[in-house]
């Protein structure tokens, strides 16, 4: 197990899609707290997180053949997830009106971890954590992707356009006007 | 450079993509503008905050649980079942559709044909040819095949009938029918 990490992602992929379930236990470890960080920072939920995460590697175990080598498996990967996040957001939406009306006692309240308390962040951290998940959060879905994958995922813009499907230019241009939104919304 | 121009250089100023050029141009904004500086500050500040934003880590079970999920689906139906399967790069289902179509149309268009012959317009105004579908065969049914007699013994007669009279269209089947007009 310890030489996989001389394989690259794609190299894992071709020997799992050969049938080695150790390669795509490899590819899990490489990807899913990736995949956690990117998902919870664009639903806000750590549980629906984990849910989109684990959806997402069950679909590349069970749909390893539609990889082509044509792409990075990263790219893959993360367009997997970013879709059911995406496709989360609208069920979200749908039921949100119905969950306010049929809220009971009973009701599962899901804490938020206090980011602001967590020793590991340090006095250089200009804004506070919570605020720019909130603030990530006021921002339009076709912004907040794109942003969460340049500067928190520190992916290239190459590997942003391909995982949304997005010209290159305008990936650019939402990065640069998602941080200008966030800026002021931090400011207010 | 206005303010727009400069808004929209401003990420890749930051990222140093800036053509040479367009640097000089973006500095001689800020020079000019403070407020300009103070937003390339801020927007790096939030840069730089997003980069060290903690990591969100996987709960300890995640793998248990992913590995039951990927049970659930290798049992799935829809994975295993027949259905899954394509002919000639369709769906049984889609297939099953395209058939009925298709053989429905096949029955509208043999419903749509004409049923009472065929009508040729002719060269002249007035007048057309009308073939009747169903031609009356050529050998009458109280004529035995052994009676028939061949082309060779037969040409004689043809020669003679020609000379006699014109080609009766009646009795081949096809009729002179005048214009209505």
């Amino acid at each position: 197990m310890a030489n996989q990490f001389q394989f690259t992602d794609e190299e894992l992929m071709a020997r799992f899609q050969s049938g080695d379930e150790n390669a795509y236990n490899e590819l899990v470890f490489r990807y899913r707290d990736r995949l956690m960080n990117f998902i919870y920072r664009f639903v806000n939920d750590m549980e629906q997180a984990e849910d989109i995460v684990q959806e997402t590697l069950a679909k590349v175990f069970t749909h390893r053949h539609y990889y082509k080598e044509i792409a990075k498996v990263s790219t893959w990967i993360y367009t997997i997830a970013g879709n059911y996040a995406k496709t989360e957001l609208r069920k979200r939406k749908r039921r949100k009106t119905i969950q306010l009306s049929h809220m009971g006692k009973e009701d599962k309240v899901y804490e938020i971890p206090d980011l602001e308390q967590e020793p590991d962040i340090g006095v250089h951290v200009q804004f506070s954590e919570q605020k720019i998940q909130n603030a990530l959060q006021s921002l339009p879905v076709h912004f907040r992707s794109p942003v969460i994958l340049r500067d928190i995922q520190e992916l290239s813009y190459e590997d942003i356009s391909k995982i949304l499907d997005v010209p290159l230019g305008t990936v650019k241009s939402r990065i640069n006007r998602a941080r200008q939104q966030l800026k002021s919304k931090l400011k207010e | 450079m206005d303010r727009y121009q400069f808004e929209d250089c401003l990420s890749d100023y930051i990222e140093n993509n800036l053509s040479p050029s367009k640097r000089k141009e973006f500095e001689e904004y800020l020079k000019a503008h403070s407020s300009g500086e103070e937003l390339v500050d801020s927007v790096r500040e939030l840069m730089d905050s997003m980069k060290s934003m903690s990591e969100i880590k996987a709960s300890p079970d995640f793998m248990g649980k992913l590995q039951q999920r990927i049970e659930a689906e290798k049992n799935r139906p829809s994975l295993q079942s027949p259905e899954k399967r394509t002919y000639l790069g369709f769906a049984p289902f889609h297939l099953g559709m395209m058939v009925v179509v298709l053989v429905g149309l096949i029955f509208v268009g043999m419903e749509l044909l004409p049923t009472n012959g065929i009508t040729i317009p002719t060269a002249q105004p007035n007048i057309e040819l009308s073939f009747p579908q169903d031609l009356p065969d050529p050998v009458p049914p109280d004529i035995k095949k052994d009676e028939m007699v061949t082309l060779e013994q037969d040409s004689s007669a043809i020669k003679d009938q020609d000379a006699k009279a014109p080609f009766d269209l009646d009795k081949r089947g096809a009729t002179f029918v005048k214009d209505q007009k």
